[in-house]
């Protein structure tokens, strides 16, 4: 019998509906995941089942019974407890206290008060966490800061925490976006280890190798609707990204057979990214090549792109011995220098540095490059020339609805990302920074990006590649460098690398670091 | 040696007000919620408290109903700020305003004057019973923020909300519930200068002292026992000033006297000035 059954489950937010029909049967002591792309409805899925969100219609069956699950609270009453993409964890307090929230031990003396007026009493969960601590393999220490922690660290305080809630259903939300491959691999076999003693486990992710690696059975979200469960060894990768676009998709990958020329795009050498970082960051790009730059996030990776693109300003508070772009010295140059000069960006975060949600598609693809001569007649903006340009960005890199007075939020996460890689290749740069550049869009994007950011590279662009995903980077560079502690600790040439060698490079520092435990 | 002893009692009784608002303030804010009104909330403290101990010939109902006219102002912000979702500096702002208009029109409605109420007699005063009340403020409220489980929720409230949230717990009323006793603390520190300071209460008289607090709680770090000191710093210039005041006579020296009385803003602006947003901010001050 299944432990968890949705049926009928739909939810809309207006016009847009996010659950159309979803259903689902999962049994107990077994991990089944949840595979989409992003907007196919399975977060939103989750999120019902956590008692987030309050679904429109449809049922939900928790042990044979029927449910309504109103809040969290409600979910948590019933052993269900949920990892969250992004952490939930309070970082100014220590990790027991997180993990007490919502179910404070407390005095027994004191049980005649509210709870919230009791005092705390944390001695009697330190022993019972120390017991699952030993169980389970997940070694934390319990009085450190949760600012302190590495990212593995966190996601095992979130784990401890939902065993210290007694949490017999785990929802786990994208759990690996943020590990490195070597951290990923202990995570399965704790996750299998707490399958076995009869938890049930729901893993989302978009990522089909590890759906391979870990689950039992999978669900397939499209389009807001389950497609299809199927049983995990029966299957293999190809089959379910068929599954979960619909159709089959050619494989981009650089072939390598393209001469880079001699010629330098960047040239750094002992960029200082960070003041307590004990080594500088030394790299050049040559005209033609894709650089990879792997890392796990927060090694120097955000510092890079803003010495690169506001040299004079990042250079005030850093050291640097040679920044040449195209062959001229930009220590002292400008944002908007660096631009005219051929620098493209495509930013981490789109929402945040790359466009104006309210605005629409003209308004946006200017963005950036109001000082192009292109672009104006003087002082003043020609808006038909943007127009136009807007027209042919959004026609060459399949941007729809093909609206130009449309709002950008109005455009899908994809859309709103092709548009500014469009953007920003628009003035033919001579050297792009793709930084994250297919963080959560859909399949469809992450393909025609990749193709053109090889199309360009045979023309002579040279591409910064700067990704979480090692399997973009794998596909598309030319040579890999590996970012750790804020220096470039290896690199590699891209047709002799695997997943492993630079995830052991990436590693490098935290298998010594204060807090790699 | 007896000059620095008065100097540093005078200190202590000029902190007080500035302890009960700044443990108010820091309530408020240590949950998220920027509280700019502190200004306003003491000064109807200070109004109510001089006008109900007059009336009802004692201090201490006074002082109750001063804390409890700064807990309805306080519903009134809260009601902007959580229920509606409005600008918390806006509305903080406007609530100073509201409270410097309502108070002379309150007094004019009771009283028929607008500039004071009622001088108190020295039974209808206080001579040192808000300070010692402050003090064990200051010691409960550092020992419940670290200690109590609602002092756990309050500080991750500030911090990290959707994370209380997730772990089932309602924020919104964690707030509401730091806002009206911010409210609270700083109606009884309005109402301790009208009550201890003075004897009566004066138009405009807390003159920034909201401000103040809300720059000690800055300078503290939002830690109840710094911010405390940090009060008390502002009580030294401020007694300071009063002793130079008194030795300065001459009419020469009447703009060197209106420079020594800028003492206390003068040092609030530096703290202010130094104080950059650190990590010890709440994170998520001011979020809605």
């Amino acid at each position: 019998m299944s432990q968890i059954k949705l049926r009928g489950i739909h939810k809309r937010y207006g016009d847009c509906i996010s659950n159309a029909d979803v259903n689902l049967d999962v049994r107990k002591g077994t991990i089944q995941g949840i595979l989409g792309e992003n907007g196919a409805g399975k977060s939103t899925a989750m999120k019902i089942l956590y008692g987030l969100i309050e679904p429109d219609g449809g049922e939900i069956w928790i042990d044979g019974v029927e449910r309504k699950l109103k809040s969290p609270h409600d979910a948590k009453a019933l052993g269900i407890g949920m990892l969250h993409q992004h952490f939930m964890l309070s970082e100014a307090q220590n990790v027991i206290e997180n993990i007490v929230l919502g179910q404070e031990p407390t005095h027994p003396a004191l049980a005649f008060l509210p709870l919230a007026l009791r005092a705390l009493k944390l001695g009697d969960a330190r022993s019972r966490l120390d017991m699952l601590m030993r169980e389970h393999g997940l070694p934390v220490d319990l009085d450190a800061r949760i600012s302190d922690l590495s990212v593995g660290a966190r996601q095992r305080v979130e784990i401890l925490r939902l065993l210290y809630i007694d949490a017999r259903i785990l929802i786990l939300d994208e759990p690996t976006a943020v590990l490195t491959p070597q951290e990923v691999g202990r995570f399965f076999i704790q996750l299998r280890a707490l399958a076995d003693q009869g938890k049930t486990i729901l893993i989302v992710t978009h990522k089909l190798k590890e759906l391979m690696a870990i689950t039992d059975s999978i669900t397939i979200f499209r389009a807001g609707k389950t497609i299809t469960t199927v049983d995990t060894k029966d299957t293999d990768a190809d089959q379910l990204a068929m599954l979960m676009i619909g159709s089959r998709l050619e494989t981009v990958k650089n072939r390598h057979d393209v001469t880079r020329s001699a010629e330098l795009a960047l040239e750094i050498e002992e960029l200082e990214l960070n003041k307590t970082a004990p080594r500088r960051c030394t790299l050049n790009l040559r005209r033609g090549e894709i650089l990879g730059i792997a890392g796990v996030e927060g090694n120097g990776q955000h510092e890079l792109v803003e010495a690169l693109r506001h040299p004079s300003e990042f250079l005030k508070h850093h050291k640097v011995k040679v920044l040449k772009f195209m062959d001229q010295d930009v220590r002292h140059w400008k944002t908007a220098q660096m631009v005219e000069t051929g620098l493209g960006c495509i930013p981490a975060d789109r929402h945040e540095e790359g466009l104006l949600l309210a605005r629409n598609a003209v308004q946006n693809f200017i963005l950036g490059h109001q000082n192009q001569n292109s672009f104006r007649a003087g002082p003043f903006i020609r808006w038909s020339a943007v127009r136009r340009a807007t027209e042919e960005g959004m026609a060459s890199c399949a941007v729809v609805p093909k609206k130009l007075d449309l709002e950008l939020s109005r455009f899908s996460g994809g859309n709103q990302q092709k548009l500014i890689f469009a953007r920003e290749i628009h003035h033919r740069p001579k050297l792009l920074i793709a930084f994250h550049p297919t963080r959560g869009v859909d399949i469809g994007a992450i393909n025609l990006i990749h193709k053109k950011l090889l199309e360009l590279r045979a023309e002579g662009l040279a591409i910064l590649l700067i990704s979480s995903e090692l399997d973009e980077i794998l596909a598309l560079s030319d040579r890999i460098a590996v970012l750790e502690n804020f220096a470039i600790a290896k690199t590699f040439d891209g047709g002799a690398c695997d997943e492993t060698a630079l995830g052991l490079a990436m590693t490098g520092a935290q298998e010594g670091g204060q807090h790699g435990l | 040696m007896d000059s620095v002893l008065d100097i540093i009692l005078s200190s202590i009784r000029m902190a007080t007000p500035l302890w009960f608002a700044a443990m108010g303030g820091l309530l408020a804010e240590r949950s998220g919620v920027v509280n700019l009104a502190l200004e306003g909330l003491m000064l109807i403290g200070a109004f109510t408290g001089a006008a109900v101990a007059y009336n009802m010939g004692s201090p201490v109902i006074g002082f109750i109903a001063a804390g409890a006219a700064g807990a309805l102002l306080a519903i009134l912000f809260g009601f902007f700020t959580l229920t509606l979702k409005g600008d918390q500096v806006v509305i903080g702002m406007g609530i100073n305003l509201l409270s410097a208009g309502l108070t002379p029109f309150l007094n004019k409605y009771f009283f028929h004057v607008t500039s004071s109420t009622p001088s108190l007699s020295i039974d209808q005063r206080f001579v040192y019973g808000p300070t010692l009340f402050a003090f064990g403020l200051i010691v409960s409220v550092s020992f419940w923020l670290r200690r109590s489980v609602s002092g756990l929720w309050v500080r991750v409230a500030g911090e990290h909300p959707t994370a209380l949230a997730s772990a089932g717990i309602r924020v919104k009323r964690v707030r509401w519930a730091a806002v009206i006793f911010s409210g609270v603390f700083a109606g009884f520190g309005g109402a301790t200068m009208s009550t201890m300071l003075a004897s009566a209460f004066s138009r405009q008289m807390t003159a920034g002292a909201g401000f103040m607090a809300i720059a000690a709680l800055i300078l503290g770090r939002w830690a109840p026992l710094p911010t405390a000191l940090g009060c008390f710093l502002f009580g030294l210039t401020d007694s300071i000033q009063i002793r130079l005041q008194g030795q300065l006579t001459g009419a020469d020296s009447a703009w060197l006297l209106q420079l020594i009385q800028l003492g206390p803003y003068i040092v609030t602006l530096f703290v202010l000035a130094g104080a950059i947003r650190s990590s010890s901010t709440p994170k998520a001050l001011g979020e809605n």
